[in-house]
């Protein structure tokens, strides 16, 4: 970039450029930041999608923190993240540390991997349906081995974990190669002191691999809160909320006021507070865990 | 390299414009001289009507019918709410049921169909007085019901032979009973209570175990829960019971468990037959169908639920009276209704199928549509409210999972669910 | 990017066992697949009362599928043609537009590049579903409702393509675009004829990610779509399921013909799913 020696065709060029970022913000005018006004007025008014919308005040506000099905939608998702996130962790952890120590078909492994996250949502919520249900192979399985059997979404105390299983299936791959990445990192010689002081694995797991990582970590952890509040299409599929609304997620909750119900003022206005306490949920689960780092 | 790209950009562009110029199809929107007219999306009843419109519009005594079937994805209501939504609905559409009608009703998108000239001589020819009263809206008759299908209780002849059990279970304490021998062999159960984890199946468990205990009495009046009584709590004690001694399964997701014979029965309608006629046929042949259970066995037929649905005239339409013209060319002819009867095995909703000598016949040849059309004046539709889905939710939520999952006592959870359920309907008047 | 080519000195048995175990888990990452096949190819009565590979293997349930256009108003086949027309309309305009304003964005200076660049960064932190329902409403209004463009419209341009391709753009010299300017090169020109093909890798991302992600999107036209014939595979394999799931076959039919495009693209494209992975990491 050269001042003072603007050529002609240079100002025709920034002229071209400032018209591909003005029709950038124009398609973004519209399908962006106007669905925030109609958020707003939907946030506040009384409407079922065929008459004027008319000014509710606060009303929708107290419908929805009134709300017990939507407070317990809140309640799965922290019920989720309690599975899912040890869960897939360990998984994800044990998936990067054995990819460190293969020696041929590393590239193998992890396509394998991966192609259960590049696997279409519905399908496999369906493959997962049916595999989980009370005749399905997983459960000859535990028969014959074991004699039991386990009513994997049809009790309300297993279905949100046989949920965040099928999601651990899907991700396990892509968070264990962020962590993978990280690990590789690491400069051999840190471990090498480490054995030289004799510290043993599980210490070397705490106090070197998992802080040196941190960044990736955290990384996963957000992927995980992001999954957490947003996920639709494994509980529509799978649980349609059930038993006992156990698997009843806000995006659900969402829908089905808005399309169901055709409440759209209290749909828009939950998701506001969805998106409001997930944006905390990150920040928060940010600041206890940046912490740590300052302290090791 | 460069005209493939050029090519490929060239074809996006025209895709793109293409897609969103071409799409709402003109004939829905172009021609006011025309009905429109949308159906259940049933191979059944579309075959009924695709013979009906035919005829009427070969007679050209009114203006042309065009019909399709409901644009369903998840349900009807879903695809008809959408369309009025998009401001693409039709004039007339079939496949209402009464909660959905009054949902549409209080949204302003009906019409009252008891003003409209021919009604009363409708309702007359088709000996429908009392059955029109199930379906009044403050005065106001906002659908028209076609047909009702009573839901009964389909038991496997064969096995209930082999347990020696040689009449049909009537009470709660048949199944107990059978259900204790049935039971009792390897990983087999007595019946199927809950049909599945929707709002909508509450009408083929708890609603429909409701009406047979009560006699038919609402499960809610004037804005209010009213199962708070005694048979809306033996209908729980009876789940309770029947999931505490492990008779029935948590689900029965992967086959029919009928045809498995991992049950001895179970709830059903008369769609089943049909369903069951492709799918399997050995298993419908060793099935006998009895009334809905109750606590105790009285004079006269068992009460039970009615799914039925009707039909809806669109305030937005313009050609109200034209299409109330051609319904009631339709629903007044007695060999139509015949022809409904033999395409879809549904009884069509009429106070005098047993009397009238035009369906003796076909009830005669098919004794398992004949035991639902028995029920027809004792099956009772679900109830009339903004809020069934809702009404619904807290019935399985607090009641019929509860006692499925041993969680509360059938006490607690009738009183939660009417404290809920009338808190509801508070705040949704 | 991440070495996955990367070999580690020692050999000890450890490692031996490691190496067996995570061949082991890997297939075991594939079993649902495997499944899944499978149980498409097995009548219903026999999907759960045999062994995975044996069984009488037939393709009844696709002939199954594709006679439900007419007796069950499912048309499979053409929401499979609508899922891929859809998709590739997304995913063309996605890379074109991406392609341009990415230029613009790294190699143009114009007055606001930094300030649409801090709005680009913005918006892809802002959660998508607060404006689920509001963009519903917009649709509405522009009465796509029911329409292709519904599902085409709001995705044709995306942030996150621009700045993946803007990132890749910056690394390209700019010795190359004053020769082609020389040449008296066009804007498209240069896009197409050079910086398309310069940062190949880049532009496949950004294709591929964009196709995986449309082809799977299911909760957008679950809300705008009610027409069965103008339905991608994803809704229709959904209802059809809700309805008819007893059909266990058939429903494992639809699954595969959903699943298979997105697994033959990543096998396809195994290189450039490893790279686009790896470049989210930084």
């Amino acid at each position: 970039m050269k001042f003072g020696n603007i050529k002609l065709g240079e100002i025709r060029e920034s002229q071209i450029g400032a018209a591909l970022a003005v029709s950038f913000l124009l398609f973004n005018v519209i399908f962006w930041a106007y669905p925030f006004v109609w958020l707003l007025i939907l946030s506040f008014s009384d409407w079922r999608f065929f008459d004027v919308p008319t000014f509710s005040g606060l009303k929708n506000f107290f419908i929805v923190l009134d709300d017990p099905e939507f407070w317990r939608s809140l309640w799965n998702v922290l019920r989720f993240l309690g599975y899912y996130v040890p869960i897939v962790l360990t998984c994800s952890l044990a998936f990067a540390f054995g990819l460190q120590h293969i020696g041929r078909g590393k590239v193998f492994i992890a396509l394998c991997f991966l192609l259960a996250h590049i696997s279409s949502g519905v399908a496999y919520s369906l493959v997962f349906t049916k595999i989980f249900s009370s005749t399905g192979p997983m459960n000859r399985l535990l028969l014959d081995w074991f004699g039991f059997s386990i009513p994997w979404l049809s009790s309300p105390s297993m279905a949100m974990f046989s949920i965040s299983l099928v999601v651990t299936w899907k991700f396990v791959g892509y968070y264990g190669l962020i962590l993978y990445s990280g690990l590789v990192a690491i400069p051999n010689e840190i471990y090498d002191a480490a054995k030289l002081d004799n510290t043993p694995p599980l210490m070397r797991l705490f106090k070197i691999s998992l802080p040196m990582i941190n960044s990736q970590l955290i990384m996963v952890l957000v992927f995980a809160i992001t999954v957490a509040f947003g996920i639709f299409t494994e509980p529509y599929m799978m649980t349609a909320g059930g038993p006992m609304e156990s698997t009843n997620m806000p995006l659900l909750v969402i829908y089905e006021s808005a399309f169901h119900r055709l409440q759209p003022g209290r749909a828009a206005l939950m998701a506001v507070i969805i998106a409001i306490v997930s944006y905390l949920a990150i920040k928060i689960m940010r600041k206890i865990l940046e912490k740590n780092v300052e302290l090791v | 390299m460069r005209n493939i790209i050029e090519m490929m950009l060239a074809g996006a562009f025209l895709l793109i414009s293409g897609c969103s110029g071409s799409d709402p199809t003109p004939e829905e929107f172009s021609d006011d001289k025309i009905i429109r007219l949308w159906v259940a999306p049933d191979e059944s009843q579309e075959a009924f009507w695709k013979i009906v419109v035919e005829r009427w519009n070969k007679r050209g005594s009114g203006i042309q019918v065009k019909f399709k079937t409901i644009p369903a994805v998840e349900s009807s209501e879903k695809a008809i709410l959408t369309a009025l939504v998009a401001g693409n609905a039709p004039d007339l559409s079939t496949n209402i049921f009464s909660g959905f009608a009054a949902q549409l009703a209080g949204l302003g998108q009906l019409q009252d169909l008891s003003v409209m000239d021919g009604y009363k001589e409708l309702v007359l020819v088709r000996h429908m007085e009392s059955i029109m009263q199930g379906w009044d809206q403050g005065g106001k008759k906002y659908v028209f019901p076609l047909y009702s299908n009573p839901t009964l209780i389909w038991w496997r002849g064969d096995i209930l032979q082999k347990l020696g059990i040689n009449k049909i279970p009537q009470t709660y304490d048949d199944v107990y009973e059978l259900s204790k021998q049935y039971a009792a062999s390897d990983h087999k159960f007595g019946m199927q209570i809950m049909t599945g984890l929707n709002w909508y199946d509450r009408w083929y468990d708890y609603i429909s175990f409701y009406y047979a205990a009560s006699n038919g009495v609402p499960y809610i009046n004037d804005g209010k829960a009213f199962y708070d009584n005694d048979a809306g709590l033996s209908v729980l004690t009876f789940m309770d019971t029947i999931y505490k001694n492990g008779w029935t399964a948590l689900d029965f997701e992967s086959d029919d468990p009928l045809t498995t014979g991992l049950v001895v029965g179970a709830v059903r309608g008369p769609w089943s037959v049909s369903f069951f006629k492709r799918m399997y046929p050995d298993t419908l042949k060793k099935i006998i169908v009895g009334p809905m259970i109750r606590k105790h066995k009285t004079d006269g037929k068992a009460y039970t639920f009615a799914d039925s649905k009707g039909l809806v005239l669109f305030k937005h339409s313009k050609v109200k009276a034209e299409a109330f013209a051609f319904i009631s060319w339709v629903l007044s002819n007695d060999e139509l209704s015949l022809l409904w009867l033999e395409k879809t095995n549904l009884p069509p909703a009429r106070g005098d199928l047993m009397e009238n000598a035009i369906f003796k016949t076909f009830y005669e040849a098919n004794p398992l549509a004949k035991q639902y059309a028995i029920y027809v004046d004792v099956a009772i539709p679900s109830a009339f409210i903004e809020s069934t889905i809702d009404v619904q939710k807290i019935m399985g939520f607090e009641m019929v999972e509860s006692v499925k999952f041993g969680t509360k006592p059938p006490e607690t959870a009738l009183a939660d669910a009417v404290r809920r359920t009338n808190k509801l309907l508070k705040v949704a008047h | 990017m991440i070495d996955l080519k990367k070999k580690i000195p020692q050999k000890s048995i450890g490692s031996w066992v490691i190496t067996v175990l995570m061949y082991i888990l890997a297939l075991t990452w594939l079993y649902p697949y495997i499944w899944m096949v499978m149980a498409s190819l097995k009548p219903t009565p026999e999907i759960y009362h045999t062994d995975l590979f044996s069984g009488s293997f037939t393709l009844d349930n696709y002939q199954f599928l594709f006679d439900s256009a007419e007796k069950l108003n499912r048309p499979f086949l053409k929401s499979l043609f609508n899922s891929f027309f859809i998709t590739l309309s997304v995913t063309a305009s996605v890379v074109i537009t991406s392609a341009f304003i990415g230029y613009a964005m790294a190699k143009i200076d114009f007055w606001g590049r930094e300030r649409v660049n801090n709005f680009i960064l913005f918006q892809m932190v802002v959660p998508a579903m607060m404006l689920l329902i509001p963009q519903f409403v917009l649709i509405k209004q522009l009465g796509l409702i029911n329409t292709y463009s519904a599902m085409i419209l709001p995705v044709m341009v995306s942030g996150w393509g621009i700045f993946m391709m803007a990132q890749a753009f910056k690394g390209t010299p700019n010795d190359y675009i004053d020769a082609a300017k020389l040449d008296r090169a066009s804007l498209r020109q240069i896009v197409f004829n050079l910086m398309v093909p310069l940062n190949k890798s880049i532009v496949a991302i950004v294709a591929l990610f964009t196709f995986t992600g449309t082809w799977d999107n299911f909760m957008w036209p679950l809300i705008v779509m009610s027409d069965v014939d103008k339905m991608p595979l994803s809704v229709l394999l959904a209802t059809f399921s809700k309805q008819y799931g007893i059909y266990v076959g058939p429903v494992m039919a639809g699954s595969v013909l959903q699943a298979l495009p997105l697994v033959l693209l990543f096998i396809i494209f195994r290189r450039y799913f490893l790279q686009g992975m790896s470049l989210s990491l930084k």
